[in-house]
């Protein structure tokens, strides 16, 4: 074996290793794409029909439209919902948009009363405790959170707790420009 | 106050962790006695802080401390006592303390039981092994603390540990398969040393090889444990899903194998030296490959942890760092180790050497499997993709069957070369094995199958060649070669156990009312009747099934409240030429309950085999020459310098 040849048999390990870390590195591209996926985003908001939270009065998509809205899918029984409820009275509380919630796959008692507990930044809740419209929405978990435009477009899609972060960085922009 | 203890001793190990680095290297770089004490007792530190910060975190469980972000999403007040602390290591935060912890643990054991190495090469290791728990530990704290916590808004009770976890096997299964994991880390600096100092000689590969056979036995037994698990515990009978986490953890047992055989030819012949070390950094590699995979979300399955984009970018970077690092010196530095020139006739040498290629290739066949998908994903806009156990199957199992027929002659050849006569001779016993193969799968299960003819006829030569060299060395037997044979036997039983289990397994699905019942072979379950239970954070439909009317057998189909998960606990009446098995399914309309049983042959031999390779390769640790010769090594060493 030559010097050069002998030279390239032990540098085939680190190159073959630079292949599989490509592979990786594009793999957590593809993984994080996953998170905010695009085949809902500009798509318009599933139709629905379901029960409010407290009145039990019957909702439909077309009741909500005319101006922007948050959705978000919260649940008694989530634990990270509680670390984005503070964010999300300070938005209710500033005005910033609607907030409605989807109490998701829920008992109507215990959501009362996580809100009786916590305080109720949102507009209007709607039960889904079948998790049909989560299906629709295509949620893997509780919270995740849509924002659609005046013509019931989403436009923004965020999986998991909302932060300050997220708001000031995501959200708040893509609010101004509906406005 | 408790968490913040816990967060400080974390980073006193991260401190510690440093100072082994700074001292082992800089004490190995010149040659300084005083600097290598100091990176043991700075090992011994380490160990203490990390013990002290799991062993808090375990007392917040018990003390159900909801204020701790980790214990409000992973326990509950209403947890046995017993998975309150499993609990600790059962998701990614508390998992990934216990790791640095297992690391701590394994430098600790390499900085008091290698007194006897070089100064040189012991700095090397233990500063190598510093530094991947720096690595991990950056990991804790920056990204992953066990101990942050959730104020205001404490919630008064936790979401529950995932249900599928509250189980005795899955209690032992994650620390044996770290433990198993990072013991490769060991072989893995050993390899860092060898390239540091340029000396790699026979006592090298002794003062590896049990540090190896420790770490593959653990990881064995650790991926045993989850196989038996996921056998009893998903409820549909499997015990292998090639699920991309199962393959995580097989690709480095593969590698693993391959590394102990290699060894064995660099120390009795300084044979594969070169290809030794770079087995020895791919297995740890593929440790931390598994980990970038089952932590990072860039695969989906049963056992990934949560996803968060900053840990994945993170983890990408260590394994970048510490893989991409030990490969580029490999590439400067391998050039300095030399092999003596072999003789290759049908040798001892020639059987590693195929051994070693086999297990390369199977290594690979699984990590494209596995990693297929991905690329997939991203070539065709997400579309996603899953290979699958056919593919798998179709390639690793004929692969198994090669390496039993080589295995067989294992004992039997000889380095440098083998009397073809002993090969003769062997070959009889192969046809013997091939005969009763062939008549044995009749008699017991009254059919034939080609891949269990050959498996079993292997299984049987292995076993007949393996005896009889052990009945030739009975009056000079030495513990390695005692743990060969067993660990050899032990890879028959396995090997009979798929086979057999994955040709001869029978099933039926029903649907029953109490009452009716089905027949399945020369059995017949009749469900008696189906009543509620309560556990102490579950409630359970149980069915009563009455097995040819003298033995009965109870499935249950849990849900556990808090999180709203239903599990399917199945009744498994073990046996060991065959487990009945049956799953209770969800209910159908009036009284109707859907059903599953199952007859599984000789499938814990599959499980046994694989206790017993571990067990032998410990054992074989054990062996004196081991210690005997580290004691000539030393003196050697030391008469040199």
């Amino acid at each position: 074996m030559t010097r050069r040849q002998r030279k390239i048999l032990l540098a085939s390990p680190l190159l073959g290793f630079l292949a599989l870390a490509f592979v990786l590195t594009i793999g957590f591209d593809v993984g994080r794409h996953d998170i905010h996926p695009s085949s809902l985003l500009n798509k318009p908001f599933p139709e629905f029909e379901l029960p409010s939270l407290h009145s039990q009065e019957s909702v439909q998509l077309s009741d909500l439209l005319g101006e922007p809205r948050l959705f978000n899918v919260w649940a008694s029984w989530c634990i990270a919902c509680r670390t984005e409820h503070n964010l999300l009275r300070q938005v209710a509380e500033r005005g910033d948009v609607s907030v409605i919630g989807i109490n998701y796959k829920d008992r109507r008692s215990d959501a009362l009363s996580w809100l009786f507990e916590l305080g109720d930044p949102y507009t209007l809740s709607i039960l889904d405790s079948n998790g049909d419209l989560g299906v629709d929405l295509g949620v893997y978990g509780a919270p995740e959170s849509f924002l659609i435009d005046a013509k019931g477009v989403i436009r923004y899609k965020h999986v998991g707790p909302l932060t300050e972060e997220v708001w000031a960085n995501q959200i708040a922009p893509i609010l101004k420009t509906l406005d | 106050m408790i968490p913040e203890l816990g967060h400080f001793a974390a980073i006193l190990g991260l401190a510690s962790a440093l100072g082994i680095v700074a001292t082992g290297f800089w004490g190995a770089f010149t040659n300084q006695d005083s600097w290598v004490e100091m990176s043991i007792r700075l090992a011994k530190l380490q160990f203490g802080a990390l013990a002290i910060a799991f062993l808090l975190l375990i007392l917040s469980f018990l003390q159900d401390d909801f204020s701790v972000l980790y214990l409000a999403n992973n326990s509950n007040t209403e947890l046995p006592w017993y998975y309150k602390v499993s609990g600790t290591w059962g998701a990614h935060e508390g998992s990934f303390l216990l790791w640095t912890l297992v690391t701590a643990c394994w430098t600790l054991a390499v900085a008091l039981r290698s007194k006897n190495l070089p100064l040189d090469l012991h700095g090397y290791v233990l500063g190598t092994l510093g530094f991947l728990n720096v690595a991990f530990l950056l990991f804790l704290l920056a990204s992953s603390n066990p101990f942050d916590r959730l104020v205001p808004n404490v919630p008064i009770q936790g979401a529950d540990l995932n249900p599928i976890l509250q189980d005795p096997g899955q209690v032992i299964h994650p620390p044996m398969l770290y433990i198993g994991y990072i013991g490769f880390a060991v072989a893995f600096s050993f390899g860092i040393a060898a390239l540091c100092t340029g000396k790699l000689d026979s006592a090298w590969a002794r003062w590896t090889r049990p540090w190896v056979n420790m770490a593959w036995g653990f990881l064995t037994i650790g991926i045993a444990l989850g196989s038996w698990w996921a056998y009893y515990e998903l409820g549909w009978g499997g015990w292998w899903f090639w699920d991309p986490v199962e393959n995580a953890s097989f690709m480095p047992w593969l590698a693993g194998i391959a590394l102990i055989h290699s060894l064995a030819a660099t120390e009795k012949r300084g044979a594969f030296k070169n290809w030794t070390i770079l087995l020895a950094l791919l297995t740890f590699s593929m440790c931390l490959v598994g980990a970038f995979l089952v932590r990072s979300g860039v695969l989906t399955s049963v056992h990934a942890f949560a996803v968060d984009p900053q840990r994945g970018l993170f983890l990408l970077g260590i394994l970048i760092v510490v893989v991409g690092g030990a490969l580029y010196l490999y590439f400067v530095r391998a050039s300095t180790i030399r092999s003596r020139i072999q003789y290759w006739g049908m040798s001892r040498e020639l059987l590693l050497l195929i051994n070693n290629a086999l297990l390369v290739i199977a290594v690979i066949t699984i990590m494209l499997g596995t990693l297929y998908p991905i690329g997939y994903e991203w070539f065709n806009d997400g579309d996603k993709l899953s290979v699958g156990g056919p593919y798998f199957n179709r390639i690793f199992l004929p692969l198994m069957l090669v390496l039993a027929f080589f295995l067989a002659l294992a004992p039997i050849s000889q380095w440098k070369n083998t009397p073809m006569l002993l090969i003769k001779k062997s070959s009889i016993l192969l046809a013997g094995s091939a005969v009763v193969a062939l008549v044995l799968p009749w008699v017991l299960w009254s059919s034939l199958n080609f891949g269990v003819t050959c498996a079993v006829a292997l299984a049987l030569w292995i076993v007949a060649t393996h005896c009889k060299s052990f009945w030739r060395q009975r009056k000079s037997l030495n513990l390695g070669f005692v743990g060969m044979v067993v660990a050899h036997v032990g890879f028959a039983i396995a090997i009979s156990g798929v086979a057999v289990t994955s040709a001869f397994s029978d099933e039926r699905d029903a649907r029953l009312q109490p009452g009716q019942s089905l027949v399945l072979n020369d059995k017949t379950y009749e469900l008696v009747d189906v009543g509620q239970t309560q556990g102490q954070n579950y409630s359970a439909d149980r069915a009563h099934f009455s097995v040819n009317g003298v033995m009965s057998m109870y499935p249950e189909r849990r849900n556990y409240r808090l999180r709203q998960t239903i599990t399917t606990e199945a009744a498994i009446a073990p046996g060991i030429f065959r487990d009945l098995y049956i799953s209770l399914g969800e209910p159908i309309g009036n009284r109707s309950w859907g059903v599953r049983v199952q007859e599984k042959p000789l499938v814990r031999w599959i499980w046994f085999g694989a206790f017993v390779m571990a067990i032998a390769a410990m054992v074989a640790c054990l062996d004196k020459r081991y210690k005997r010769l580290a004691k000539r090594d030393a003196i050697k060493a030391g008469s040199s310098k």
